[in-house]
């Protein structure tokens, strides 16, 4: 009698036991509310990237409808200063938002900075060298002519004029730079940071070259700084030169 | 059953007993009534209380008018006046100040007119949007679209010595006709 | 000590406790009350509510020396409970659960008595206390989610307070009463506590009682037969008289389909639990936090897809009106429909009735879960248009597909499938809107989407309808006339290699 008592007695405790060890190995333990990964860290850098850029800069840092983000050259030649500037406050009349400032929902300084280390950690190779040319202009006057011509030597194939582009072979057009809307929503860094990087995602060479030249033929040559001040300046001055019909309110911001 | 009835079977004849039976009953129900009244009185009316009392509402200030851009459209945090120790972080409260030129304001609550989900502004497209049954609203307030029947609730707004301050303290309503 | 002795000493025992307290006359008639044979496993259901119920008392009193019942702590102490109480999230993970399993169990009970008529004479006070019950059930588990307090928590307990007060004339009275001032605050999660610990949990087992009570007087119901009509002239003689003849008593008999059904549900609890976890704490109950997404437990989901859905004129109607008349129909029940046939296939008005309900609900929960009519607030930034949406287009279509994102218009829009699905997919919308038609909707709005004419300038609209001049769903061809004009070219070029391409041959 007092045999099986103790035999109970044990399977009870032993089984109460069990539950009691048991429940934190069970799968559906909550895990500890950890905080977030820090944004330099690659789990970090991928979740914030994810949530607050990709729709734009495209998943995985291409093939985006904005700059391609994961280009080593961009991400060696533009400073940090300038790059927290611009994820904190946004770019002014462009498409570009900010996400850091004052605001309740503001990100702040500390953390962008952490992002962009993320973003250099993850996508921009450790031997990466900063493009030959300025990624801002400088101050020099540049000359429309020249614009004119470097456009129809290095650009012209790719990026024909809309109005007469039947002839040409569409698998190659990268689309006509010279619209009248585009040129007016897009600023002259825009196009300066395009023609200097690129977009290799879509197959546009930066400054460096290739080109392919009016009549189909390789171009290795690479644009000097004064070529690319003229061509910004040739493909802005397509602002004014057109004339846009429908024109309204809102086009100066 | 019948004994219980028995000594009372046996003094009914008597009309003084008839009498002193009748004034006890009705001595009796009247104090239980009176007593019943006094002790139910504070105890509902502790309970329906916040539901007679007059609002709280009371100037709240948001802080100087210089803080705010022109043609902006933020977000602001404010505490409930009149809040007790034990609410924690639901004393906190937001609305948003839409400065449409310096000194002239809109202040909008963030709770969607439909049921009162907390409705987000968006400055690039210059909309505010609802998480819960898609209600959108332009910038100033009026409905965009969705089942909201009306534009977002607009807090009275002053400027006092240089703040901006608003009327608050409830939570917005479509009783309230704002 | 004798066995004869203990066994004299154990009857003198029962004899002392029946005389003081008639305990045996009261399991007679309970345990061992004599059930009709027909009562088998469709009869579990009621019992199975009542256990879990019995789960919740059990697991709420132990919570409750765990939880802070303060604005100010209720998070942290749910969070500790979760992390550090010995077992604490299991408690948690089995409280939640078993309020579904409760609701569940009572929806399936409802929903068999409904159908096989059980309610008819003589059980109408049954009926009545059960459909009390049905409140009560579900008023404990919307102030459960409350008692979670977070995000969810603060706007469920804001929709509430919004469709309280659109009553009119006391409406606001209202709601300052159910929120304890005149804001959500500690004083709300305070009723809610009292609601949900005292007000709630007493009026369910008083209701229990008077159930089990009128069950016990009036009987269990046999299964229904059709053809067998309910006469109250009749039916309770012939009732009883059937049972004194064929019935069994509860106890064992019946009770073993209860016991085997009522252990195995109890056994898939605390599976679901220990593999589930608890439910919550979600986001925290911080107001200035508008980046919440609130959405209501599963219960309530369909209440939540009809607020959407409701036709905005006679919203408040509706709301005000529905949920009384509601509860009143089912009440009146029994007294709309006392007698006659009780089976289901003598029945098909009320099948109909059923079915059509049922089905309500289900539609209506599963389209809360998706709610297609909620815009996705971070879709603009953290959606990424597709590489095929983006290869082969001009710079100023690129400039569109940005405008696009920038403008929110992913937040209710989709391509290629991901983005909002408040309004239409726009992955061919090009075969389906010409040029005019895209500008005109996007400057003018209509159709529940905003006017964007005062926001755009002509340059960003002129580039956005550029861009979804392109959105031609692969190689398809226009399907109206006026369609892709202006993308000639592009017709002889499928813009993505991954649609088959016999869609392009018809």
């Amino acid at each position: 009698m007092s045999a099986l008592r103790r035999v109970h007695t044990c399977v009870v405790l032993v089984g109460a036991g069990c539950i009691a060890t048991a429940c934190d190995q069970l799968p559906g333990k909550p895990a500890p509310r950890l905080e977030a990964p820090a944004l330099d860290t690659a789990a970090g850098f991928a979740s914030f990237y994810g949530d607050r850029c990709a729709g734009c800069h495209g998943i995985d840092g291409t093939h985006g409808p904005a700059r391609p983000l994961r280009d080593s050259v961009y991400l060696a030649s533009v400073p940090d200063a300038s790059l927290l500037s611009i994820v904190r406050d946004g770019i002014h009349g462009t498409r570009m938002p900010g996400t850091g400032g004052a605001s309740i929902t503001g990100v702040s300084d500390a953390q962008i900075q952490k992002f962009l280390t993320g973003m250099k950690r993850a996508w921009m190779s450790a031997d990466a060298i900063p493009s030959a040319i300025a990624w801002q202009a400088n101050a020099a006057v540049a000359d429309l002519a020249t614009g004119h011509a470097v456009f129809d030597a290095r650009c012209g194939h790719c990026h024909p004029r809309a109005r007469n582009a039947a002839g040409s072979s569409a698998s190659t057009a990268g689309g006509d730079v010279m619209d009248p809307f585009y040129v007016r929503l897009v600023s002259d860094q825009h196009l300066r940071t395009s023609i200097v990087f690129g977009r290799s995602d879509l197959g546009m060479p930066g400054a460096a070259g290739p080109f392919v030249d009016a009549s189909g033929a390789r171009v290795e040559t690479a644009l000097t700084a004064s070529e690319v001040d003229a061509l910004v300046a040739y493909i802005a001055s397509q602002r004014t030169a057109s004339t846009l019909t429908t024109v309204s309110k809102g086009d100066a911001r | 059953m019948s004994e219980m009835h028995s000594p009372s079977d046996a003094t009914s004849s008597n009309p003084s007993t008839e009498n002193r039976r009748g004034f006890l009953f009705a001595a009796g129900s009247t104090l239980m009534a009176i007593g019943g009244v006094l002790v139910a009185a504070p105890i509902i009316g502790a309970a329906v209380a916040p539901g007679i009392l007059p609002e709280k509402d009371q100037w709240i200030s948001l802080g100087a008018v210089t803080n705010w851009v022109p043609d902006t459209t933020v977000l602001i945090k404010f505490s409930n006046p009149g809040g007790a120790p034990d609410d924690g972080i639901t004393r906190e409260n937001a609305c948003y100040v839409r400065c449409m030129e310096a000194g002239k304001f809109q202040v909008f609550a963030v709770n969607c007119a439909h049921l009162g989900c907390p409705v987000e502004w968006f400055s690039q497209s210059r909309l505010f949007m609802c998480p819960c049954h898609g209600g959108v609203y332009y910038e100033d307030g009026s409905r965009a679209s969705g089942p909201p029947p009306r534009g977002l609730f607009e807090f009275a707004w002053r400027i006092q010595d240089g703040m901006l301050e608003i009327f608050s303290g409830r939570l917005p309503g479509l009783q309230e006709g704002t | 000590m004798s066995r004869i002795d203990l066994k004299h000493t154990a009857l003198q025992g029962v004899r002392w406790l029946d005389d003081r307290t008639g305990i045996l006359w009261v399991l007679r008639h309970s345990m061992f009350h004599r059930v009709p044979i027909s009562a088998k496993w469709w009869y579990v259901f009621g019992s199975a509510t009542m256990m879990f119920f019995m789960v919740q008392v059990a697991s709420g009193i132990v919570l409750a020396m765990f939880y802070a019942p303060s604005a100010a702590q209720a998070y942290d102490s749910l969070v500790y409970i979760n992390e550090q109480v010995p077992c604490g999230w299991m408690l948690r993970a089995i409280h939640g659960w078993s309020s579904n399993a409760m609701c569940l169990m009572m929806l399936v009970h409802l929903s068999q008595v409904f159908l096989h008529g059980t309610y008819k004479y003589p059980r109408e006070l049954t009926w009545l206390f059960g459909v009390g019950l049905c409140i009560a059930t579900l008023g404990l588990a919307f102030t459960g989610q409350i008692m979670r307090w977070d995000a969810d928590a603060y706007w469920g307990l804001g929709i509430g307070a919004a469709i309280v007060d659109r009553m009119p004339i006391v409406g606001n009275e209202m709601r300052a009463v159910m929120l304890g001032g005149t804001q959500i605050s500690g004083a709300t999660l305070s009723r809610f506590f009292a609601l949900h610990v005292f007000i709630l949990p007493g009026l369910t087992v008083t209701l229990i009682g008077l159930h089990l009570y009128s069950v016990l007087r009036k009987g269990i119901s046999e299964m229904p037969v059709a053809g067998e009509v309910v006469d109250p002239q009749t039916y309770e003689k012939a009732y009883e008289a059937r049972v004194h003849k064929t019935g069994v008593p509860f106890y064992p008999d019946a009770a073993r389909r209860d016991m085997v059904f009522c252990g195995a549900a109890l056994i898939v609890l605390v599976g679901i639990a220990a593999w589930y976890g608890p439910m919550g704490p979600g986001a925290l109950p911080d107001p200035t936090i508008i980046e919440a997404s609130p959405r209501p437990d599963g219960m309530f989901l369909w209440i939540f897809a009809a607020l959407a859905l409701l036709p905005p004129g006679s919203e408040t109607f509706l709301l005000l009106v529905g949920p009384p008349v509601g509860i009143a129909l089912l009440a009146a029940l029994p007294f709309i429909s006392p007698r006659g046939e009780r089976a289901p296939s003598r029945r098909p008005l009320s099948v109909l009735i059923f079915c059509l309900i049922a089905t309500g609900l289900g539609v209506l929960t599963w389209l809360g879960m998706v709610s297609p009519w909620s815009p996705v607030m971070n879709a603009w930034t953290s959606t990424p248009i597709a590489p095929e949406f983006v290869a082969h287009r001009s710079p100023l279509e690129l400039q569109g597909a940005l405008e696009f994102q920038f403008a929110q218009c992913r937040n209710c829009h989709a391509i290629g499938g991901t983005g909002g699905m408040r309004g239409p997919d726009l992955t061919n919308v090009a075969t389906r809107l010409s040029w005019d038609q895209l500008v005109r909707q996007i400057q003018q709005g209509g159709g529940n989407m905003p006017a964007y004419g005062k926001t755009l300038s002509s340059a960003e609209t002129h580039a956005l309808a550029a861009f979804l001049t392109t959105l031609d769903g692969g190689s398809l061809r226009a399907a109206i006339p006026g369609a892709m004009e202006s993308q000639t070219a592009r017709d002889a070029m499928p813009t993505s290699t991954n649609v088959p391409p016999s869609r392009s041959g018809d």
